[in-house]
């Protein structure tokens, strides 16, 4: 402990005796109280202030804050964690903010003014920690594993206030998650105070790490999947925070007739989005806004503005935003005749997103690596759900999004029972394969896949590689601890135009015969406890039908990064 | 020897240009490229464009300029359909001084960097590259025999001090300064204050791009003479780079007659100043014999706010182009890859 917190700890120790104070602080404990950011074994978790949707809300004049929790970790001021270092170097003036510090045992603005958390750089930097480090907890306990970034590392380095400019970007190849600040109407608008923005970003650098490949150009789904899901995922955790559902209802009790899907659309999801436009609208254009708005319809899907990307995510984000309307109020019904406690309402809105936000991150888990739709998507997100909650009697998860997918024109990719992937009947040969090898190690996968590079329906010819074995351990419907085994494989196969055809797949017109071009293909294998087989999803190279689309997609369409994207969303050039 | 026929071919790229004149002699025909790009225009269209500008001058290419480093106006020089351009064999590639390898401004170097595949393509396919501004010889002489090239623009720093001043003092400008403070960072912060400086500078870049007026005034402005025609291709020059030509009377003067005007910029604010407008004295609103004629390629909606009036291209000068002069829009070609312009000469 340095000379000078010596010095303090005796000028409290002496203000305490003049008060009368018997108790004598340990010098350790009082420099741990003010300065460290150690955890202790009494402060497992670090309770955070962020704000709760961006600042711009307000209630009786005061920004709607949230105390969030994240894993208590020893971090270095900045703040600087295992998984997420905040270093808030400005690009646009060349200088670097002196780092915040979080005391493990206090939360510093658990009663600042909205002014002093808008003026105050520390507290921007623990808004973006305190927001991707609940995020990041948030697909671990959906995963049941630890999950990585999208990049080689393992720190996400974020920049609250990296540029002026209005943009706020995910770049994997600088590791960071940049966040822009621009003159707004009212003062500076900083986009890293938006805890939508920030969660936004925070699920592009998780989708990332999970499917490397839908970074890809590869058809206006994929394109849009990175957008759609880092939306869904960003809203549904919005409605799992405390105070912002009970906030757009308003009066304490409310009547039951208020609580039918139309009226919740109004009050709850487009006031939220309402809330949502003002000035960021600029940098994420309006998702959920245009999502409710999305009147049902499968032509949207062949609809020519729906082709870009961000459009296109849209209707990915109003098929899930529709069942979790649809399956709330089916929740609510059960709760009163009359009236019901908007605290009540609140509870279920919670617990029906968290669910919901759930099964679409573990849908991951049983999604192709490669060339992602949504029809397979959907597919994914119902056998998770089959997984969690077998029994779907009670409030028909599966049905809703079933049907509300379904309205948007997609639907299942498996024509399985309620469109859940099926188990592969065959049985495979795992004469060489070991059991606690399977578990963990690529190589050992890769052997399975040999041996049953037939039966799995593998391309022979392609290069075929196993980009990750991943333990989990998940918790099963009958409360029994799970161990599953997450492995992906990845094909690919490098093609003159002209050796398309022995694939049937057809060539762009106007591409030259000589033009070199690369197919990806792969799957998900997931594997039970004994090292069965217990799902295949999988997108096969030789699918000449998705095969054509994708390349003649690519041929007349510009590859797009996410800075772009972003900046085509919020309306710029 | 004096060619009788002009036929620019005005392809539509979208929000960019690329033009393809071709001098007729009395032997073969001469063909000059000037830019080849278009804003997010994808890959199959360019090389479509690439393709019919091979055939259309039979293979053989006898200048290529590329009038200033933006994608909009060079992004067909790079990739496949770069390669189609390359292997017309171009005789002399030109391009303005600010791109010379080795003697640019600093500033400049940035605005390189984002299409450093069209350039590397552009200073690699002429026999003869040609680094020009304000009054240099163009390095068409030989290739246009009978025809006089004058550059008008870019000016050279020494000329005029203002692209670099507009460069300082341009407001988005400062962020592509280098932090002179990056020796006094925290090892920690060192590697990621490298990242974020190019990549806040790439933001401003791509935000900026159509309106970065210093790259457009680096410009190569084109005035070729023949016969008693004027045909005038100025690139994106804006009025800080026509400033230093509209001060000089006997350059006034020789504007003064143009007979065909490219139209600067896609037709944006400051892209074809009042002063430069009111000196083309073939100006008319009825159809005459030596009418002018104006090429604008352009695509609405992609820039600019018409609230604000600084949509591109502007309505007030589009009115005006189509009732003083006979315009020809490549927006409305309706789905028309290209158009032909013919000028007797």
């Amino acid at each position: 402990m340095p000379r000078t917190k010596f010095r303090y700890y005796f000028r409290c120790v002496a203000v305490a005796e003049k008060k009368g104070q018997a108790q004598i602080l340990c010098p350790v404990t009082l420099y741990r109280a003010r300065h460290n950011t150690m955890p202790s074994p009494k402060h497992p978790v670090r309770k955070l202030t962020i704000i709760a949707q961006d600042p711009a809300i307000r209630v009786a004049g005061e920004i709607l804050t949230a105390q969030v929790d994240v894993p208590g970790e020893d971090l270095l001021p900045g703040p600087r964690g295992a998984r997420v270092q905040v270093i808030d170097y400005d690009a646009s003036i060349a200088r670097l903010a002196p780092p915040a510090r979080l005391p493990a045992a206090k939360d510093r603005f658990a009663t600042a003014s909205s002014s002093q958390l808008i003026a105050c750089p520390a507290f921007h930097a623990q808004n973006v920690y305190a927001i991707a480090m609940r995020t990041l907890a948030r697909f671990e306990f959906a995963l049941g594993r630890r999950v990585g970034w999208g990049f080689s590392g393992h720190q996400l380095q974020i920049a609250p206030h990296a540029f002026a400019g209005p943009n706020a970007f995910y770049s994997p190849r600088d590791r960071t998650l940049a966040f822009g600040y621009f003159p707004g109407q009212s003062g500076t608008v900083f986009t890293c105070l938006s805890h939508d923005i920030v969660a936004h970003e925070t699920v592009h650098a998780l989708l990332d790490g999970l499917r490397r490949r839908y970074r890809d150009a590869s058809s206006p789904d994929q394109a849009a999947f990175h957008e759609g899901f880092s939306d869904i995922a960003a809203l549904l955790c919005v409605f799992s925070l405390p105070g912002v559902v009970v906030q757009l209802i308003g009066s304490r009790r409310v009547p039951v007739a208020a609580l039918q899907e139309d009226a919740l659309r109004q009050s709850v999801l487009f006031g939220l989005a309402e809330q949502m436009g003002s000035e960021l609208a600029g940098v994420r254009g309006c998702p959920l806004r245009r999502s409710v708005e999305l009147a049902a319809s499968p032509r949207w899907l062949n609809d020519a503005e729906f082709q870009a990307p961000h459009r296109r995510g849209e209707i990915l984000v109003a098929a899930v935003m529709n069942s979790f309307l649809e399956i709330w109020v089916r929740r609510l019904r059960s709760l009163g005749r009359d009236h019901v406690d908007r605290e009540r309402v609140a509870e279920e809105a919670a617990t029906t997103s968290s669910h919901l936000l759930t099964i679409c991150i573990r849908g991951l888990d049983y999604a192709p690596p490669t060339d992602i739709m949504f029809s397979d998507f959907l597919s994914a997100i119902l056998t998770a759900d089959c997984e969690i909650q077998p029994d779907d009697s009670r409030y028909h998860y599966r049905r809703s999004l079933l049907k509300n997918f379904a309205s948007y024109g997609i639907r299942p990719t498996s024509a399985g029972d309620h469109g859940a992937w099926e188990p592969p009947g065959d049985t495979f040969l795992t004469k060489r394969t070991h059991l606690e090898s399977l578990q963990r190690s690529p190589e050992e996968v890769f052997g399975f896949l040999w041996q049953n590079r037939s039966t799995l329906g593998l391309y022979q010819d392609a290069y075929t590689a196993v980009q990750s074995v991943r333990p989990c351990s998940r918790i099963a419907p009958d409360g029994f601890l799970l161990r599953e085994t997450v492995a992906e494989y990845v094909q690919t196969i490098k093609l003159r135009a002209a050796e398309l055809r022995k694939l049937k797949i057809r060539t762009p017109s106007g591409m030259p015969p000589g033009h070199e071009v690369t197919l990806y293909g792969g799957g998900a294998l997931i594997f039970d406890e004994f090292g069965q087989l217990k799902f295949h999803a999988r997108n096969r190279i030789d699918n000449a039908r998705r095969q054509t689309a994708r390349l003649s997609y690519m041929w007349e369409q510009p590859h797009r990064d996410f800075a772009e994207i972003h900046r085509l969303r919020g309306g710029l050039p | 020897m004096q060619p009788l026929q002009f036929i620019v071919r005005v392809y539509n790229v979208g929000f960019g240009d690329c033009f393809l004149l071709r001098f007729q002699y009395e032997q073969a025909p001469r063909h000059v490229l000037i830019d080849f790009g278009g804003l997010g225009a994808p890959e199959s269209l360019l090389l479509r464009i690439a393709h019919d500008i091979k055939r259309q001058c039979g293979g053989k290419l006898d200048a290529v300029v590329a009038t200033h480093p933006h994608s909009d106006h060079i992004n067909g020089f790079a990739g496949l359909a770069g390669s189609v351009i390359a292997s017309c064999r171009p005789e002399a590639v030109v391009q303005p001084w600010t791109l010379r390898p080795g003697a640019p401004p600093d500033a400049l170097e940035f605005f390189r960097s984002g299409n450093r595949s069209a350039l590397d393509n552009l200073a690699k396919m002429g026999r003869q590259s040609h680094y020009v501004r304000h009054l240099s010889a163009s390095g068409l002489e030989t290739i246009l025999p009978g025809v006089t090239t004058t550059v008008l623009g870019p000016p050279s720093l020494k000329q005029n001090e203002a692209i670099r001043q507009q460069i300082r003092r341009h407001p988005d400008f400062w962020h592509i300064r280098p932090g002179s403070r990056k020796s006094e960072l925290p090892p920690h912060a060192r590697w990621l204050a490298g990242r974020l400086g190019s990549m806040a500078a790439r933001e401003s870049l791509e935000l900026f791009s159509i309106l970065d007026n210093a790259v457009n005034n680096s410009s190569v402005i084109l005035l070729f003479e023949a016969g008693a025609r004027k045909l005038l291709f100025p690139g994106d020059a804006q009025i800080e780079s026509w400033a230093h030509t509209l001060a000089q009377p006997a350059l006034c003067r020789l504007l003064a007659g143009v007979d065909l005007y490219k139209v600067g910029h896609h037709g944006s604010l400051n892209g074809t100043p009042k002063s430069l407008w009111r000196l083309f004295s073939n100006r008319s609103a009825n159809p005459a014999p030596h009418r002018l004629v104006t090429l604008l390629s352009t695509e609405a909606g992609k820039h600019g706010d018409a609230r604000r009036g600084t949509e591109v291209p502007r309505r007030k000068l589009v009115d005006e182009l189509a009732s003083q002069s006979q315009l020809i829009n490549t927006e409305d070609f309706q789905g028309k890859l290209f158009q032909d312009v013919e000028l007797t000469l």
